[in-house]
């Protein structure tokens, strides 16, 4: 079980977040946590979400990076679930 | 003007003169504005009808599809569709009524959570809430739906906006830029097709989506690779090349399978490695090196790692590769001669029905005795199950867009309904909806459709009485434990077609098959052929689930 930490830009729409969650949901990964700021005039949304799953994180962030309303995708770093919980 | 006005105003500036739909309380300002415009809205009898019939004529012409429905149920009842339309890369516009903007959020009446519902199963959702907005939603919404790798987009517009008044700002329309390959992918694909004794193509929808049927063909040709082809590119290959062996998976042809299993190098061109195609994902072409040319970056890695990826337009990077192959083009004469043996050795066997007086009507030959009989322009649309690999196996089509099936999806009841749009965008050409009884029931209604607008479709109905497929792997994986799988009690086809005006007629013995086909296709009017199948006849070959594609059954 590999953890990640994926650093989000998107559009300030109100179904960014509920289609970011699907997406994590549905190509098998989990939620640890998630902190969402909008940035000045409303217009964007800088989210972190740190999610854990046995499948590569490359399938997430290829699926992400499809959403209409998700501007840049990164995966800051990458490392073993059990060593983060320690 | 309001809302509806101009809503039908971008629509036609998109080039929409064609809209299927069903209308309702909260889409009510947009059917007045039908009224008024140039744009022609085909009543179907269900929004499922509606939304499958706009991918028939969006599949069929390469255009969007468009489908209006209502709030509540009318959008329920387009979920289906539109799941379809995402699944098969179909570029498919819905719009659909919302209740006022003032009791959205209150569970009014027919209300629903559009965006909620549908954000799984389209590339993409809107809700307007600002008049100012509507124009520049439907021009993105046109532009999503048919940019990169195509889907469904629907646009959800409360009445009150319908209804609002708003000044139209023409607006630049986007142009879909796929992305070309860099140099690099394509020298590292020359250089594996270069090492490659026993390269193979292998075609997926799309290639038809981005346009590249004749890029692809030229490509197999000039380099003399083999090739094989999923579902949905069907009709992508060259039918006429000795070396391409037919569909591949589950229900693949002999040929196809064993020489994708043998090959060293696979070169997957616009298809994603799904499992019907792939059997036991580890035991798939285990020889091979990979190259994966494709648009959706998303695809590439997903399933079978490639060696090789070349992401961008297929109508650049084919030609670029088969340059770059030029002045050393491929030495695989063995290997295409191997090939072309084993699709003369394990081809499909036919019976001639007209010498089988006693027996009952094999499908198969029939489908291919239809293939041979119809027009070369011919579209073909199936339901899903048992009649559509028949179809797939034992008929050829020169285009893909000649042959309309819900492939990934796998939705019983797109068949009928797709067949209408697909005969509206077409109107000159024969269209031919090969179903089979289990998914005619699901959209039968469409009839009404057909009944309305005159259209000179024809329906091959093949019936077992059953659900065939499902009964197949009863037989085959459950004991023979049949489980709801009976559809004896079905109606009397040729009286409930003669209720819509359809003329029809039953067939039960081989004699009578080709007669009947020519009947059917000189019909100038819709027509309906039922055809009485022997519940026994299953599809061959079949690769077991979680099994290589080698170790396929054959009946």
């Amino acid at each position: 079980m590999q953890q990640h930490l994926i650093k989000i830009k998107a559009n300030n729409q109100p179904t960014t977040l509920e289609q970011l969650l699907r997406v994590v949901r549905f190509r098998g990964f989990k939620v640890d946590r998630i902190s969402m700021n909008i940035l000045p005039q409303d217009q964007a949304l800088d989210i972190q979400v740190s999610v854990k799953s046995k499948r590569p994180i490359h399938l997430l962030e290829n699926q992400l990076m499809k959403l209409v309303d998700i501007n840049q995708v990164y995966v800051e770093q990458a490392q073993a679930a059990r060593a983060h919980i320690s | 003007m309001n809302g509806s006005k101009l809503t039908l105003e971008v629509l036609t500036r998109h080039g929409v003169d064609t809209v299927f739909g069903y209308p309702g309380g909260a889409i009510m300002p947009l059917y007045d504005a039908l009224v008024d415009s140039e744009v022609k809205h085909y009543l179907c009898r269900h929004e499922q009808g509606a939304a499958f019939s706009a991918l028939g004529y969006s599949k069929a012409s390469g255009k969007v599809g468009v489908c209006f429905a209502t709030s509540g149920p009318g959008v329920t009842n387009l979920i289906t569709g539109l799941a379809d339309a995402t699944a098969d890369s179909v570029p498919v516009v819905a719009i659909t009524g919302q209740v006022t903007s003032h009791l959205m959020g209150t569970d009014a009446f027919q209300e629903i959570d559009v965006l909620g519902l549908s954000l799984a199963v389209t590339k993409h959702a809107f809700q307007v809430t600002d008049v100012e907005e509507l124009e520049s939603t439907l021009h993105k919404a046109f532009e999503i739906a048919s940019s990169g790798r195509p889907g469904a987009v629907i646009v959800d517009i409360p009445k009150d906006i319908q209804l609002a008044q708003v000044t139209s700002k023409p607006m630049l329309v986007g142009t879909n830029d796929l992305g070309k390959a860099n140099d690099e992918s394509i020298q590292g694909a020359v250089s594996l097709l270069h090492q490659a004794k026993k390269p193979m193509l292998y075609v997926g929808g799309g290639v038809s989506l981005g346009n590249a049927v004749s890029e692809l063909r030229m490509f197999a040709n000039k380099t003399g690779m083999p090739s094989v082809s999923t579902l949905k590119g069907l009709g992508a290959a060259d039918p006429n090349d000795s070396a391409y062996l037919g569909m591949i998976g589950m229900h693949g042809t002999k040929a196809s399978n064993l020489a994708v299993q043998e090959c060293d190098l696979l070169m997957a061109v616009g298809a994603r490695f799904d499992d019907r195609v792939t059997g036991k994902l580890a035991e798939f072409a285990p020889h091979a090196k990979v190259i994966h040319l494709d648009v959706d970056k998303a695809e590439v890695n997903k399933l079978r790692s490639a060696d090789v990826t070349v992401l961008g337009d297929f109508k650049h990077s084919l030609p670029k590769l088969l340059n770059a192959l030029d002045s050393n083009l491929l030495d695989i004469e063995a290997w295409r001669n191997h090939c072309q043996e084993m699709s003369r050795d394990f081809g499909f066997k036919y019976l001639d029905n007209r010498d089988n007086s006693t027996g009952d009507i094999d499908p198969t030959s029939m489908l291919n005795q239809l293939s041979q009989m119809m027009p070369s322009d011919a579209v073909v649309t199936t339901d899903v199950g048992q009649h559509q690999m028949w179809v797939a196996q034992h008929m050829s089509f020169g285009e893909p867009k000649n042959l309309l099936t819900s492939g990934a999806l796998g939705t019983m009841g797109f068949g009928l309904p797709a067949a209408i749009g697909a005969q509206l965008s077409r109107p000159n050409d024969c269209v031919i909806a090969v179903s089979g009884d289990g998914s005619f029931m699901m959209n039968v209604q469409e009839m009404g459709t057909i009944k309305r607008f005159g259209l000179p479709l024809k329906i091959l109905l093949i019936d077992n009485t059953k659900l065939g497929m499902v009964r197949q792997w009863q037989s085959l994986f459950f004991d023979q434990r049949f489980s709801e799988t009976d559809l004896s009690d079905n109606p009397d086809f040729v009286r409930l077609a003669s209720a819509f005006d359809i003329e029809a007629e039953t067939i039960t013995e081989p004699k009578q098959v080709a007669g009947a086909l020519e009947k059917m296709l000189n019909s100038k009017k819709a027509y309906l052929l039922h055809v009485r199948i022997n519940e026994d006849q299953n599809v061959w070959p079949l690769v077991p689930p979680n099994t290589a594609n080698q170790a396929m059954l054959e009946g």
